[in-house]
């Protein structure tokens, strides 16, 4: 009996043993079934030269699920370069897919190129040392292909990444309801004239105007854009609480409540609407959002609709602001981990990727920002099968045409700050006036933390 | 003549109670079941009919195609599938084990320090998850456990709950049988084995169901500490469905659906043990 | 070796294996993080963590958002007794009082079945002030103007408190089952001969029998309920303004979103002070109401 009651705690205890064994084994066995590591530099595997048979991989990071594009560009590349395959990971890009990013950057099974779609995120990759200079790789020129857009992902005026397709926010304009009213496509405008046309378009069970959440931002922050991308006065403090703000607020409050061609915001965010089927459906006449709905548009097998799509500019506040700029400029920053053992292959990848290799992506309404890509491809593969269902001229004009572009570097932190406020405003708690005043307030709290 | 009246009148009354009782509940759970009912019925529909007002809740113009998406394109969901059921089911068979050996050693032996660790336990159980996630991935890289299955199974093998619940069941079987036992002659272990564990198959067995669905419904920890997508779990997998603007609903509620099979299997399983448990207690009396 | 030696041995045989564990995979991630806790350590930003000592409390008291997730997360402490009430009456009626009883089981402990992104689209939708069925029916019985409900600052909290009540149902009635199971059917037989009527039957027998699991239900459920995060943030992020942010959130947003660890451990850290102070209370109060 004695040795039966000891024979039966060994084994709990030899359980516990033998798993906390394996836990801190070596690679090899801990890993348990399938549990191989990534691809890319995993401490086991062979030196980095390719004089070896075995091809180089590489695993790329991004964000634009695998079967909008990424994953056919993937296997392009591989089918073409035998000696460095890259594999392509998807992740989510919300708080925790990039702290998973994150972490894995700073792991033991490093990343060896990844996407960065927000600047605040890249200027903290870049800090702490897990972007490459790109400068290093002399045969790439990325202002000369980007064009001056680019300059705005510059640290310490140094590129660490680069940025790949563009996309301005504008607003998507069912052609048929503004035929039907009379009303012209918008080459520029201003919210006054905004306003008009929801209020001309709204109809029953249709609302004039819908629009991504927080995207009172563009207008806002478009108006200081050039000024700043920081959005501050000269002095270092917040530029936000200007007339320019409080108008803004003001005339989408008036959409909101005294019109009642725009969803109220609370109402919005809570009911989490999908805004690009609102569109398809003919739930609403405007839609002002980012060029991604190209997906919802494109597809007419699963969103069928009759009505011909048209695009205008993202409105001013004013008409005829001159310092203007569009939100959304280049964007899609590929980055290179400096922890990898494969730079140039990476490089050379990148680069084929901006150039030419990213015409998939089109399918998916990301446009490639390089001026040696071939737009008129990427024209014919975004609309392929579809193109009487475009009012094509409007279309090109806002998405490859000249406007100015720009990106604002107002840190995460104050944007989701700032986030609270709107929602004050949109509830009435606020007035405009007092909403931009807040507005401000925050921003430079924001701004002396950092500073010290 | 009358006692069998009256004993007619009870019965009657009871069913009428029973009945009664029965319609309450089901309406009550109807709307407690309405989240279910509409995954599994968004899992069916169309795109474009997945938000229309008043809900769909039997969709107009069903489809298969979103299930048979889910199986056949993409990344293989049958291998997350099976990730996830490895993982519950290791987890949810040494889970209950383990949290029944220390729920014995807090509740039934009397050792000095005892209640004090006990409460050193509770206080563990407060803390915040998010909080110790950069913590766990710094210990887990170091380990090599990063990115393998077992960064999910060990942590989850030792949990507070299990031990907490299993304990407050014990300290309710009567002393006298224990009592009885010592006297014959049983020590500790003997006792524990050969008459504990098997009073406590209706606890463990809702322990076990509880364990079961939390893991395979864990988001966030399969997340962070998994990086291939080979070792990835069903939850992760329903990722694949959030895309950049929005969410493809009725694909993800077709991959959820399926994902609801095993915890339906596990519950009703589950249910016999905790039954049985009745039988076995009322013979003990 | 005496006896108490040697029952103190056995002890920890037994409770050894689990409390290694919990020492590696909780205790140790833990102390780290409390280390942290005077720091202004930001992960990845490649710079090592600098001791500061107080600051982060002394900004986080300071911080607008501190004293609304204190109200908040006191609030959502509200719906734990009632779901507890309410699992308990439905386990007893589950447990001999119906038909179907199975059946009726698996569909209360449903929502641990479904997708929480399901859970909270149908809430969502169920609360929508302008076409959801709750607002509807307001309507119909002659409330004109009802609440907006997730979508005010001012009602969403209520919206969160009747979430939060019917998602612990399932959980606790499921936990009472099991208890009831093992109630010896003897001693209620007995009770019932004696004339007493069901109402005191539940109050005066099965209640205090199955108050160990009671217990056990307010503790984790007031611990969960604190630290409970995934349903509201799915919904409201925290909004709308901020209304509904409980100190879960609070912390998440501190840490995911900027990666500052050392204040998200601070937050975390106040959190588990309340947790505590709660648990406390209830353990040291369990000799007044609960029989072992």
């Amino acid at each position: 009996m004695k040795n039966r009651k000891w024979l039966a705690a060994g084994v709990a205890w030899s359980v516990v043993a033998s798993l906390m064994l394996v836990g801190c084994s070596g690679n090899g066995n801990g890993n348990g079934n399938g549990g191989t590591e990534g691809p890319a530099s995993s401490p086991s595997a062979k030196p980095g030269s390719t004089a070896s048979a075995d091809p180089i991989k590489l695993t790329f990071w991004g964000a634009v699920p695998v079967e909008n594009g990424p994953q056919t560009v993937v296997d392009n590349w591989n089918k073409e370069n035998p000696d460095i395959q890259v594999e392509y990971v998807r992740f989510v890009n919300d708080e925790a897919g990039n702290l998973k990013l994150d972490t894995a950057l700073v792991s033991s099974q490093p990343v060896d190129m990844y996407v960065s779609y927000d600047y605040s995120l890249y200027e903290k990759r870049v800090k702490a040392g897990n972007a490459l200079d790109v400068g290093e790789f002399t045969d790439f020129g990325v202002e000369e292909k980007m064009g001056e857009g680019a300059a705005l992902w510059k640290v310490d005026d140094k590129y660490y990444g680069v940025p790949t397709s563009k996309g301005p926010s504008f607003v998507w304009l069912n052609k048929d309801m503004l035929d039907a009213k009379g009303l012209p496509v918008p080459t520029e405008w201003g919210l006054d004239e905004f306003r008009e046309y929801a209020a001309k378009l709204k109809d029953d069970n249709v609302w004039g105007l819908a629009q991504s959440d927080y995207y009172f931002n563009v207008p806002i922050n478009g108006s200081m854009l050039k000024k700043s991308l920081t959005l501050t006065n000269p002095d270092g403090t917040s530029a936000f609480d200007n007339p320019l703000t409080v108008k803004t607020l003001q005339v989408y409050t008036d959409m909101m409540f005294t019109d009642k061609s725009l969803m109220p915001h609370t109402e919005q965010i809570t009911s989490k609407p999908a805004l690009d089927q609102m569109f398809v459906k003919g739930e609403t006449a405007m839609l002002f959002s980012t060029n991604q709905v190209f997906r919802t548009t494109n597809n007419m097998a699963e969103y069928p609709r009759t009505f011909k799509v048209a695009a205008a500019p993202a409105p001013r506040v004013n008409k005829d602001q001159s310092d203007y700029i569009n939100a959304g400029g280049l964007g899609d920053v590929i980055s290179i981990n400096p922890r990898t053992k494969h730079p140039e292959a990476a490089q050379k990848f990148i680069k084929w990727y901006a150039d030419s290799g990213m015409l998939p992506m089109a399918a998916g309404g990301r446009v490639p920002a390089s001026k040696d890509f071939p737009v008129d491809e990427a024209v014919a593969l975004m609309f392929k099968g579809v193109e009487d269902t475009y009012d094509l001229d409007s279309i090109k004009r806002v998405m490859f045409g000249d406007l100015p572009l720009g990106l604002s570097r107002l840190d995460r932190k104050t944007g989701s700050e700032q986030q609270a406020i709107y929602d004050n405003v949109f509830s009435r708690k606020l007035t405009p006036e007092e909403g931009a005043k807040e507005l401000a307030r925050v921003h430079n709290a924001n701004l002396k933390t950092s500073s010290q | 003549m009358d006692a069998i009246k009256d004993r007619k009148i009870r019965k009657v009354r009871e069913q009428l109670a029973k009945t009664f009782n029965t319609i309450l509940m089901a309406l009550a759970s109807l709307l407690l079941l309405s989240p279910m009912i509409w995954m599994i019925s968004t899992s069916f529909k169309k795109a474009i009919d997945v938000f229309t007002y008043p809900i769909q809740w039997i969709p107009t113009d069903p489809v298969w195609t979103n299930h048979i998406k889910v199986w056949t394109t993409g990344d293989g969901f049958a291998m997350f599938y099976l990730n996830s059921l490895k993982i519950s089911l290791v987890l949810m068979i040494g889970a209950p084990l383990l949290a029944a050996f220390a729920a014995y050693g807090f509740s039934r032996i009397p050792f000095k320090g005892r209640d004090a660790v006990f409460l050193l336990y509770l206080c563990l159980m407060m803390i915040p998850q998010q909080v110790l996630f950069v913590p766990k991935f710094i210990m887990f890289d170091w380990m090599n456990i990063y990115n393998t299955h077992w960064a999910l199974i060990l942590p989850g093998l030792f949990t507070v709950f299990g031990v907490f619940m299993i304990r407050q069941f014990f300290m309710s079987i009567p002393h006298e049988i224990s009592e009885a036992a010592f006297i014959d002659g049983a020590g500790h272990f003997r006792i524990f084995f050969q008459l504990f564990l098997p009073l406590s198959k209706p606890v463990l067995a809702t322990f076990a169901i509880i364990d079961f669905t939390w893991t395979w419904n864990d988001y966030e920890n399969a997340l962070i500490f998994l990086l291939d997508k080979r070792l990835f779990t069903v939850p992760l997998g329903m990722q694949n469905f959030m895309l950049e603007a929005g969410v493809d609903y009725n694909m993800m509620m077709a991959a959820a659906t399926a994902g609801v099979v095993p915890l339906l299997i596990v519950f009703f399983l589950g249910q016999k043990y905790i039954i049985q448990g009745f039988s076995s207690s009322a013979v003990k009396g | 070796m005496n006896w108490m030696k040697r029952q103190r041995l056995i002890g920890y045989v037994f409770i050894g294996p689990n409390l290694i564990g919990m020492t590696v995979f909780m205790l140790i991630p833990a102390l780290f993080s409390f280390y942290l806790m005077f720091t202004d350590w930001v992960f990845a930003s490649g710079q090592p963590p600098r001791f500061i000592g107080l600051d982060n409390f002394r900004m986080m008291v300071r911080d607008d958002l501190f004293a609304v997730s204190v109200k908040n997360t006191l609030l959502v402490l509200i719906p734990v007794p009632i779901s507890i009430m309410l699992g308990f009456l439905i386990a007893v009626m589950l447990n001999n009082r119906t038909y179907f009883q199975k059946t009726l089981r698996a569909f209360f402990f449903a929502p641990y079945f479904t997708s929480g992104i399901a859970i909270a689209f149908v809430w969502m939708v169920l609360f929508q002030p302008t076409n959801g069925p709750i607002n509807a029916f307001l309507r119909s019985v002659g409330i004109s103007e009802p609440p907006l409900w997730f979508a005010s600052p001012d009602t969403a909290m209520y919206a969160v408190l009747v979430m939060m009540t019917a998602g612990g149902i399932g959980y606790n009635m499921i936990i009472y089952l099991a208890a009831l199971q093992e109630l010896s059917s003897e001693q209620l037989e007995a009770a019932r001969i004696d004339g007493a009527t069901f109402g005191q039957l539940l109050r005066q027998i099965i209640f205090p029998l199955v108050s160990p699991t009671t217990l056990f239900l307010t503790i984790t459920g007031f611990i969960g309920s604190i630290k409970g995060f995934g349903m509201i943030y799915a919904i409201t992020q925290g909004g709308p303004a901020n209304s509904t942010t409980v100190f879960s959130i609070f912390a998440y947003k501190k840490a995911f979103s900027f990666y500052e660890m050392g204040y998200a451990s601070a937050v975390s850290w106040t959190m588990f002070l309340i947790i505590l102070f709660i648990t406390l209370i209830q353990w040291a109060g369990q000799k007044k109401w609960v029989h072992y």
